[in-house]
Formats: structure tokens, C-alpha cells, sequence
């Protein structure tokens, strides 16, 4: 049948196609830019995830306070007389003051500044490394493989503790060396896992093609295996997050963290905190308190992306 | 099965040969030696006496000797003596396993006691208020810094019971009762805190599992939900969990330094932290050997346990 200029009309109206939801979906998916997508997979996570959404609410209010420590905290952190005792909570000291007559308020929320800048960085540094390591075992497989592997089992079977003491006494205590001392146990926990699905990765055809056509191992490692375990990975450095935060409250407590008289929870906890336990326990209680939500925000949220993400991975 | 088992066993050779080597290098490279450190409250002390004590100690030697020294010893089962006190390590240590072993066990058990059941029910309400609580109550467990939770509980102790960590602890073997009494507490600090990890694997294990067929096909021949629950889909989902709390249990014979300071009890974790400060070389390098050898040992048995318990894997 041939069709004309000036042919009569079909009978049957056009029908609208009807689509499945699936194919909208579909459809939706295609014409929608990054951004678009982006703000609908957050919408999501809000929606289906309430403890999440809790957790990035934590998240945020802790970052908020960090940044805006000036305007938010009432005094220096380091301002005050020196009273040789602490003052109980009052209206104006809302969390009462140490025994150097300093406003614990006010240092909860630099402090916020000191864990921060420990758990991001240290996490960061030490999941990227570990990224590329397990891609470099991955990838190259046999005796590179085995060999980066070994090195990663003496790392893990390492005490942390051991890490931590010795970095401390070989380049003194402070922050930086505690972001250190933080950063290397990160490392092969991240490896092993971004090397496990690494290895799935490499067995896929595009890694052949790519491979048949001549592009070189760099490229391929860093273009095609590292975006695809780009999850793990991601999942990983949230979970450190947490612990990385945790850690450095740890090691201050024990004395081989951040030293005075820098804000930092826990050194709050062992110095004032455990000095006037029994005349003044706010002073241990909230810098406690301060540890245990920031890190328990960063666990919800880094637990709901893991589920959002990649729900059959087992990361604990 | 044999082979595999034997070359697992040759593979660790390597892995405690690094660990012992990094943890040499380590200690020498830390500035401070025991000599200057034992002297360094006491003034003035002649050149003569320091040398004379380092010559007996033995660090007047080339350092490839010290390392053949301490490398002829491990093959002999011997680590010579500590350095600060002048007992023999082993007896050192000695001292201290016990308390270490018992908290470390006590520790494990009430963890999974409170895990199995807590993540089967968590799974089985998925997504209900129930699982929130629980996991809320988990991930709590893993924000809260065990030193911090350490120092609440025995607040309140002191409080409720007026009750103190004790100063000496009770051997298990001369008062059980006393004994329990005293180490109950740090156990179920760490207990529930290390808890969350199994719990959450658990409901993520058991989450997978009740997906699969074998677990509608009970159902459907009308087997009770319980039943299908506890022969089904728990003893199937169990293998990720028996590998998380293995590596708890390796970890927590160790790794128990904080809390140890906080309740006070004299295990290897303070031992640890000790020697380090002490600059005790052959302690530490004993007590380094030990844990990684712990840990090591355990991801052994754990994996040779994969295939007598799941007998689709298996080794070639």
C-alpha cells in the first residue's frame, strides 16, 4: 500500500501510545540529566530510608557546626580563667566549664572541627590507597597480586595499637600523626574488598575489548575497573567514617592522639572528664555524648547508602 | 582438602615473618631505648653504668645480629627476656593470658547471645518499627566508644551498688563467683558493643536467605514459621556470622587495650601498651607475634570451617 499527499485520513484516530510503567520509567530515565537524576535518587533515599535520612541529618548538623564554629559557640575554645575547679552547668555555660575554667559547650563544638578533619581525611586517604591497591591485584593478578596481598594480611594482622603507639613516639603526638596512625589500617580492609569485586570486574568482555584494542593498563584501571567498583569502595569510606572518628577519640583518650589544649572529645574525656569523675561526670558525659552521635549519624547513613547501593555486598 | 589445609599453614610463615620483621624495624626505629628511658627520671647517671646496661642487654649489637638473635629465638620457642623487668617473657605473658583468654571468651559469648536472635528478628520484621529499634540499639552499640561506655557503666555502679573496679582480680580458678563478678562488667560493655557487627550481619544474612526458594518450599509444605525460621533459613545464613565472630574473638584478645584501662584490669592489652612505652623489645615483639599469630590462626580455622560446613565449597 502506498501512501499519497492528500490520502484520506485513517479511520481510527491516532491512539496515544500507552506505555508500562516500566517503559515510563525507562523513558524518564533516558531524558533525564545528571542533576535531575541525582535530586530524584535523594528524594528516594528519604522516602524509603528514614534512619539514613536521620543519619545525613546528624551529619549535617555536625558539619554545620563545624563550619560555623565562630559564630555558634559562645566562647574561644580556649578562653577562660583558670579556676583549678569545674562550675556546674549553668545559663551561661550551658554545659558548665572545665577546671581551666573553659566552656565545654563551646569546646564540643570545635572539637567537631578536630573529628572531622581526622575522619575525613584519614578515611579518604586511606580507602583511596586501598582502591588502588586492590585494583592493582586485581588487574595484574599472579605474583603482583600475591605479593600485595601478603602485604595487606602483615598490615591487617598488625595491632592497631602498635600503629598508633609507634607512629606517636616516632613522630611525636599531634594531629597530623594521628591521621597517620589512623590511615594505615584503613588501607587493607578497603584493598581486600575493592580487590573482590575487582576480580569480577576483570573477567568482564568490555575489560577484554578494551584490552584487544590496545589501551594500556593504566588506563584501563583507572577508566574501566575503578568506576565499576566504585560502590564497595564508596561504602567502605563512609563506614570509616565512623570508625576513623572513633579511633582518634580512642587514641587521645589513651594520651597518643591530639594533645593538649586543642579541642578534641576525647582528650576532653580522659584529661578534665576522668580528673573530676566524681564531682563533675558532664565532663565526661557530654564529650561522650558529642563522640557517639557524630559517629552513630555517619554508621545510619553509611549503613542506608550500603543498602541503596549494593544490597547484596557484605561489608560489617 | 589436605593440600589446601598445608598450604594455608605454609602461607602464614610468611605473613608472621613480615609482621615480625616490621615490628623489629619499628621498635628501633622509635626514638628511646629502655636504659635511657629507665633513667631519664633519675638525673645525672654516668655514661659508664648506661653503657655497661646496654652491653648486658644487648643493644650495644649490631643490629643484624639482634635480628638473628630474636629470629634464632622464635624458632626456638624462646623470647628471651623483657627487657625492663628481666623476667622472661614468656612468664611475662603468662601472667596475663588468662585474664585476657577469659574476658576475651566471656566477651564472645554474650555478643553472639545477643546477635543471633536479635538480627533473625530484626530480618524477619524488616522494615517494621521492630527493626529500626534494633538496629538503632546495634549501631548504637558500634558509635558508643567502649572506654566511654565503660566509664557510664561504672558511674552508675558506683552509684547503684557502690560497686569499684576491684584493684586485684580473682583468678577463675580460686572463686568463679568472685571472679564472674568482677569481669561481668567489662564483658558486657564489650559484649554489646561488638554484638552489633554480628547483629547486623546476621539480619543482612538471614534477609538473603529468606528469599530463596528452599525457604518458600517449607512454607508451602506447611512447615511452622518458627521452624522454618530456626532450621531453615538461620542455619543457612550462618556462615558469614560464625566468620564475624571469629574475627571479633581474634580481635578482642588483643585488642582490649582501652577498656582495660578503664576497668582496670591487667590484661595483654595493657601489657602492650606498656612495653611500648617502656621500649621493652622483646615483649613487644613476643606480644606482637602472639596476636597476628591469633589472628592469623583464627582466619585459618575460620576458612578450613567454610568447607566442613557448607560442603558445596571446596577446596582444590
Amino acid at each position: 500500500m502506498t501512501n499519497y499527499a492528500g490520502a484520506p485520513p485513517p479511520q481510527t484516530p491516532a491512539v496515544v501510545p500507552t506505555h508500562s510503567a516500566e517503559e515510563l520509567a525507562r523513558r524518564r530515565y533516558l531524558e533525564d540529566t545528571t542533576a535531575r537524576r541525582f535530586r530524584r535518587a535523594v528524594v528516594d533515599f528519604i522516602k524509603r530510608r528514614p534512619l539514613g535520612t536521620f543519619g545525613a541529618v546528624l551529619i549535617i548538623v555536625m558539619l554545620l557546626a563545624a563550619a560555623f564554629a565562630e559564630v555558634v559557640a559562645p566562647y574561644g575554645p580556649n578562653e577562660g580563667e583558670f579556676t583549678g575547679l569545674p562550675t556546674a552547668p549553668s545559663l551561661e555555660h550551658l554545659l558548665g566549664t572545665d577546671g581551666f575554667g573553659r566552656d565545654v559547650f563551646s569546646r564540643l563544638i570545635y572539637g567537631s572541627q578536630t573529628a572531622l578533619l581526622v575522619g575525613f581525611s584519614s578515611s579518604l586517604v586511606g580507602s583511596t590507597l586501598g582502591l588502588l591497591f586492590g585494583v592493582l591485584g586485581a588487574y595484574f593478578g599472579g605474583k603482583t597480586d600475591e605479593i600485595i596481598q601478603r602485604i595487606m594480611d602483615i598490615l591487617i594482622s598488625f595491632p592497631l595499637i602498635v600503629i598508633a603507639i609507634a607512629v606517636v613516639a616516632a613522630l611525636g603526638p599531634g594531629t597530623l600523626n594521628v591521621i597517620v596512625a589512623i590511615t594505615l589500617p584503613v588501607i587493607p580492609r578497603v584493598a581486600r574488598v575493592v580487590r573482590a569485586s575487582g576480580l569480577a570486574v576483570v573477567r568482564m568482555p568490555y575489560i577484554e575489548a578494551a584490552r584487544s584494542v590496545g589501551v594500556r593498563a593504566p588506563r584501563i584501571m583507572f577508566r574501566h575497573i575503578a568506576p565499576n567498583v566504585f560502590a564497595p569502595y564508596l561504602i567502605m569510606l563512609t563506614a570509616f567514617l565512623g570508625q576513623a572518628i572513633l579511633l582518634e577519640a580512642s587514641l587521645s583518650f589513651l594520651g597518643l592522639g591530639v594533645v593538649e589544649p586543642e579541642p578534641a572529645w576525647g582528650l576532653m574525656l580522659r584529661g578534665q572528664g576522668m580528673t573530676f569523675l566524681d564531682q563533675a561526670p558532664w565532663l565526661a558525659i557530654a564529650p561522650g555524648v558529642a563522640i557517639s552521635l557524630s559517629v552513630f549519624g555517619f554508621n545510619l547513613f553509611g549503613d542506608s547508602l550500603r543498602d541503596a547501593l549494593d544490597p547484596r555486598l557484605r561489608t560489617a | 582438602m589436605q593440600r589446601y589445609i598445608i598450604g594455608r599453614l605454609l602461607l602464614m610463615v610468611p605473613t608472621l615473618l613480615g609482621v615480625a620483621i616490621l615490628t623489629f624495624v619499628i621498635m628501633r626505629v622509635v626514638p628511646g631505648d629502655v636504659v635511657a628511658l629507665r633513667y631519664s627520671q633519675s638525673g645525672s647517671v654516668p655514661q659508664e653504668v648506661i653503657d655497661r646496661e646496654r652491653d648486658q642487654l644487648g643493644l650495644n649489637k649490631p643490629l643484624h645480629e639482634q635480628f638473628a638473635d630474636f629470629m634464632g629465638g622464635i624458632v626456638r620457642f624462646d623470647f628471651g627476656n623483657s627487657l625492663w623487668t628481666g623476667r622472661p617473657v614468656t612468664e611475662e605473658i603468662k601472667g596475663r593470658l588468662g585474664i585476657s583468654i577469659e574476658l576475651a571468651i566471656l566477651s564472645t559469648l554474650l555478643a553472639t547471645a545477643l546477635a543471633l536472635p536479635l538480627g533473625v528478628i530484626a530480618a524477619v520484621k524488616q522494615d517494621s518499627w521492630i527493626d529500626y529499634v534494633i538496629r538503632v540499639f546495634s549501631i548504637g552499640g558500634l558509635a558508643m566508644p567502649s572506654f566511654w561506655l565503660g566509664i557510664l557503666a561504672i558511674l552508675t555502679l558506683v552509684v547503684l551498688f557502690q560497686w569499684a573496679p576491684p584493684l586485684i582480680f580473682v583468678p577463675i580458678w580460686d572463686d568463679p563467683i568472685e571472679n564472674l563478678s568482677q569481669l561481668i562488667w567489662p564483658a558486657l560493655v564489650v559484649g554489646y558493643r561488638y554484638s552489633a557487627v554480628a547483629t547486623r550481619m546476621t539480619r543482612s544474612s538471614v534477609l538473603e536467605v529468606l528469599r530463596d526458594d528452599y525457604v518458600r518450599t517449607a512454607r508451602a509444605k506447611g512447615l511452622r514459621e518458627t521452624v522454618v525460621i530456626v532450621r531453615h533459613a538461620l542455619r543457612n545464613s550462618l556462615l558469614p556470622v560464625i566468620t564475624v565472630i571469629s574475627l571479633e574473638f581474634a580481635f578482642l584478645f588483643g585488642g582490649l587495650v582501652v577498656t582495660e584501662q578503664v576497668f582496670n584490669v591487667n590484661g595483654l592489652g595493657k601489657l602492650l601498651v606498656d612495653a611500648v612505652a617502656q621500649r621493652d623489645y622483646t615483649l613487644v615483639q613476643a606480644l606482637v607475634l602472639l596476636f597476628s599469630f591469633v589472628f592469623v590462626f583464627v582466619n585459618f580455622i575460620v576458612d578450613v570451617l567454610y568447607g566442613v560446613l557448607d560442603p558445596r565449597i571446596r577446596y582444590g
